[in-house]
């Protein structure tokens, strides 16, 4: 091969390269960067000449000051309880929908599946306005649970914990159950009919072929969902009251109020090291589970 | 036996309930914009296009709606270019550091915007891109970027790649093979790819929040204040706008999708 030809291919890949290197490495860089500077305090109007943060100093103190604020370990407590939660729920409800979906016959499976897509493509701002909206003290829900007489005054589901996890659920749930989906679409369906001839019962044909074979992709549906539980941002700002404060909300409060931007960045940098570790504590037991369960490949 | 019919019919309810529960917000908000009244009621006898035209003699929505659509279109004009050529580098050719570069394309999905909008104030700052399109767009084309590579990555995987090598052979260059051969086959691809990425943009908020100044607010940027306190159903008609925009672009992808396959199969 000529140098020539071996060139072609960042030839084609050149654009996606200086995009990402532009808009991804580069930020993160000077993100850490940063974080490491001393805070300014915005004295001046926002944008005009305002110092966000003094160039050129290099301190630890910010890091040295979210470790001695209680009120950051509250926020970053609420932030991993939530993450958790919504990723729990997540995968609850979405794998016996992603299973039930597999096995719907064509045309109704593209439908299933289209409902799932276009609650993602769509407005999240819609998604949480509509919920906000049903949750509401005269809308439909609260409306129902008296008629019934289960409560006579209206609960308070928005403003609320339970509001912030029904909210992120909605936001983060079609990841999970497309993740799963195409795992289970990967799953070779004659093993599930061998099982039942050798005089499997469907439950344990379930837990013996299907269950494992759709372990990788159930870790990597874990993995996705906590990463965005834990970058919940529209859902807490929207449906929590001021005690459900998210690491996110904080993040934006920092930059756009307290214009401490060392901190917020400082903050920032948490999370991308929080999400690294994820992922590689993540990639671990992927890759051995890839080899022990015999699927072929995982999700690129 | 019955055991088993019940945890079927339990996994159908759950199913259902999840789905109809994804859906149902939308609807919700999109039922409500029709009314005719000024509080947050969906309407029962009386539908009404009211706040709808609100909002299209209201400046700042109209404004929004305007800064969205140029933001969606230069988002989407970067995210074609770098998607579609880092397709073919991909799929057409192997090199070192492929499944990198594979795995790179696709990260800035797996990343929630506050931090790519977080990281990238900054640094719009510094090269002075902050307050200009180019910034939102910039940003919004990398979640663009995976989408149309993704699409595009498909469609040359499933095209004859002796068709290629026959124009090759013929004596076309390779520009001209790409141009007159590859290009025209995976161009209902390319756009599929190109509706998704503007869908994305048009819908993004969090990004928009901190790379968008008042006078380039996207759509989305300017519903964001209205949510926490109005209770006014133009909001809701705003919110309609946007999923209208969504459903006739996804229209248009699912239109494309379906006679591409039927050429190729």
């Amino acid at each position: 091969m000529s140098k020539r030809q071996r060139l072609t291919p960042w030839f084609w890949a050149a654009p996606s390269l200086i995009l990402l290197l532009g808009l991804l490495l580069w930020p993160a860089l000077q993100l850490i960067r940063l974080s490491l500077c001393e805070g300014g305090g915005g004295q001046s109007g926002f944008g005009i000449g305002g110092s966000f943060y003094k160039p050129g100093t290099w301190t630890l103190a910010v890091y040295g000051g979210l470790g001695a604020d209680r009120y950051f370990w509250d926020i970053l407590g609420f932030t991993v309880w939530l993450g958790l939660v919504v990723t729990l729920v997540c995968i609850l409800l979405a794998y016996p929908t992603a299973h039930f979906i597999w096995q719907l016959p064509g045309k109704r499976k593209a439908v299933a599946l289209g409902a799932v897509i276009v609650t993602k493509l769509s407005s999240l701002l819609v998604t949480i306005y509509g919920l906000k909206l049903i949750l509401g003290d005269y809308g439909p829900v609260n409306q129902f649970l008296q008629w019934t007489g289960l409560t006579h005054r209206p609960l308070m589901l928005h403003d609320s914990a339970a509001g912030v996890v029904i909210g992120e659920t909605l936001l983060v749930i079609p990841y999970t159950i497309l993740l799963l989906w195409a795992g289970l679409e990967r799953v070779d369906r004659t093993l599930l009919a061998a099982a039942r001839g050798l005089g499997a019962g469907p439950l344990r044909a379930f837990t013996n072929v299907t269950l494992p074979l759709s372990l990788p992709a159930l870790a990597t549906a874990t993995l996705v969902s906590l990463i965005w539980a834990l970058g919940a941002f529209i859902s807490p700002y929207l449906l929590g009251s001021p005690q459900e404060i998210t690491l996110a909300v904080d993040v934006q409060r920092q930059m756009f109020e307290n214009l401490n931007w060392p901190r917020g960045a400082a903050e920032g940098v948490g999370m991308l090291v929080t999400i690294s570790i994820l992922a590689t504590l993540y990639a671990i037991p992927h890759r051995w589970l890839i080899q022990h369960s015999g699927v072929k490949e995982g999700l690129a | 036996m019955i055991g088993h019919r019940f945890g079927r019919l339990l996994i159908g309810l759950v199913s259902v309930v999840v789905l109809a529960g994804l859906l149902w917000p939308l609807v919700y908000a999109l039922w409500i914009s029709f009314t005719p009244l000024e509080i947050l009621q969906p309407p029962h006898a009386e539908w009404s296009l009211r706040w709808y035209r609100e909002f299209f003699t209201q400046n700042r929505w109209l404004e929004g709606l305007r800064n969205s659509l140029v933001v969606g279109a230069i988002a989407t004009g970067v995210s074609v270019i770098c998607g579609t050529s880092v397709a073919v580098a991909v799929v057409r050719y192997r090199f070192r550091g492929s499944r990198l570069l594979h795995g790179a394309v696709m990260l800035p999905l797996f990343i929630p915007a506050l931090i790519l909008g977080m990281a990238l104030l900054p640094m719009m700052r510094t090269i002075g891109l902050w307050g200009s399109p180019f910034a939102v767009a910039l940003a919004h084309s990398l979640w663009g970027l995976p989408l149309v590579f993704l699409a595009v990555r498909t469609a040359l995987q499933d095209t004859d790649i002796h068709m290629e090598q026959a124009a090759r052979g013929l004596g076309a260059s390779a520009g001209q093979t790409f141009r007159l051969v590859t290009l025209p086959i995976i161009a209902p691809a390319v756009a599929v790819g190109a509706m998704m990425a503007f869908i994305i943009s048009l819908n993004e908020l969090v990004m928009a929040l901190f790379l968008c100044t008042t006078n380039n607010d996207t759509l989305p940027k300017v519903i964001w204040p209205n949510l926490r306190y109005t209770l006014s159903p133009l909001v809701a008609a705003a919110s309609g706008v946007t999923v209208l925009a969504t459903f006739l672009l996804l229209g248009g992808a699912a239109f494309l999708q379906s006679r591409y396959t039927r050429n190729t199969s």
